[in-house]
């Protein structure tokens, strides 16, 4: 069966037996996911719609399914997040609405276009992340065997050994981690991925959050943190919030909308941690033997640097 | 030996035309995956050129990593089963009472990395706790 025919099914499924799928397009994704572009059309209805999947060779059912509820959960609650439709039959992607926008960090970092928009990101995304973090992790993601910060911890120290290759920095970042653990927290709904490449975004300000594939149980300080990544921040280096604001910014507006008071020590905790995580991704992306994936095993370092500084 | 022109500059050569000649010519949503060539020949050609940082300085500081850790070297490993040791002797808290010199010794180490692979990276630094 084609994509085209095995979505026209589904599409029945969801929309009735009159409905049909036009203009099936690949988009560009990203690294990790394949995204196609359709409509559907039932009666006098058109819906813009995308599918996320896994590439070939990586399907994942049980984290689409996990990443499903989440948005789920999320779109209940107001979250902005693209409606999410259905998960496709052979459980490797999630239909849902096709948003418009601009989720390129180049272009709203520098086009005039957006200068209102980078005005109020700060603040929406704290928003937005107060309003995941007050959502309990649905059943169907995996239950967290520690409390967040140590089982963190163990998976990235599991990762790393996987791969068989020694990166002493991370490893001087996961011992200053295991020696500076925050105190337990129950784990929340957290979005995992939580950067400027991951808004959609349109002159008004924030639209949508995307990419939830790394949706996870957890502490909602890592999202903060993770949001001030240096390798997401374009050359803004001075600005650390989404490459735009201040850790002091991001933290009041959190906190104004909802969100617990996150210590600037827990958010350094979530950075070094954030960094160690960023570097054990480049690492292990670089066993996919293409040129993007090998491509990233080379950027391990730029976390490693700026972890250093972190814990010095 | 082979002749002129040296690996790094015929990959100079290859990243610029890439990058120059054959991205502008390509349709927008197929640059991407030449702009990723282009920056792997270019970072090939920085490990290749003369300014390249070696492996015997990752060594040394593999070996003084172990001698403060109390685990001496012995002589015969390459730099990367040196890393594996630091490695482990960082995970089993060996190094916990020597934070600053271990630090530093691995700065350097990154350095060296950076050079190649992103430099003036290590212009900036996050501020420290």
């Amino acid at each position: 069966m084609t994509l085209d025919e095995a979505l026209s099914a589904q599409a029945r499924a969801h929309f009735g037996a009159g409905a049909r799928v036009e203009a099936l397009v690949p988009l560009a994704g990203g690294a990790s996911r394949e995204l196609y572009g359709f409509d559907v059309v039932a009666g006098a209805e058109r819906h813009a719609m995308v599918l996320r999947r896994d590439p070939p060779g990586l399907e994942e059912p049980e984290g689409r399914r996990g990443e499903l509820a989440a948005l789920r959960a999320a779109h209940a609650h107001a979250v902005p997040v693209a409606t999410p439709h259905w998960l496709s039959d052979d459980g490797t992607g999630i239909v849902m609405q096709r948003l418009e926008g601009e989720a390129i960090p180049r272009r709203l970092l520098r086009d005039e276009r957006y200068a209102t928009a980078r005005g109020r990101l700060v603040d929406e995304v704290a928003r937005a992340a107060a309003a995941v973090h007050a959502l309990a992790p649905p059943a169907e993601l995996p239950a967290p065997a520690d409390a967040p910060a140590p089982a963190a911890i163990a998976a990235l120290e599991a990762q790393l050994d996987e791969t068989g290759e020694p990166h002493p920095a991370l490893e001087l970042g996961l011992r200053w981690l295991r020696a500076h653990l925050p105190a337990a927290r129950e784990p929340v709904l957290v979005h995992g991925d939580l950067r400027l490449g991951n808004l959609m975004v349109d002159e008004g300000g924030l639209v949508a959050l995307l990419d939830w594939e790394l949706c996870h149980a957890g502490d909602g300080a890592e999202d903060l943190a993770w949001a001030c990544l240096r390798s997401w921040r374009f050359g803004n280096d001075e600005r650390p919030a989404l490459g735009l604001g201040t850790r002091e910014q991001l933290l009041d507006a959190y906190a104004q909308a909802g969100g617990r008071r996150v210590t600037p020590g827990e958010l350094r905790f979530w950075e070094v941690l954030g960094n160690v995580r960023w570097g054990v991704i480049c690492v292990v992306q670089a066993r996919r033997r293409t040129l993007e994936h090998l491509a990233i095993g080379r950027r391990a370092c730029e976390p490693e640097w700026d972890l250093l500084g972190l814990v010095a | 030996m082979q002749d002129r022109p040296d690996a790094h500059e015929l990959l100079d050569a290859l990243a610029g035309w890439l990058a120059g000649e054959l991205a502008p010519r390509l349709p927008r949503e197929e640059r991407f995956g030449v702009r990723v060539a282009a920056n792997v020949a270019t970072i090939v050609g920085r490990e290749l050129g003369p300014d390249a940082p070696g492996e015997p300085a990752e060594r040394e500081r593999m070996e003084r990593l172990l001698a403060l850790a109390g685990q001496p070297a012995g002589g015969d490993d390459d730099a990367r089963a040196l890393q594996r040791r630091v490695a482990d002797a960082i995970r089993a808290g060996r190094l916990d009472g020597h934070w600053a010199e271990a630090l530093a010794l691995l700065r350097e180490s990154v350095r060296d990395k950076l050079a190649v692979a992103r430099p003036g990276y290590d212009s900036f630094e996050e501020p420290a706790g």
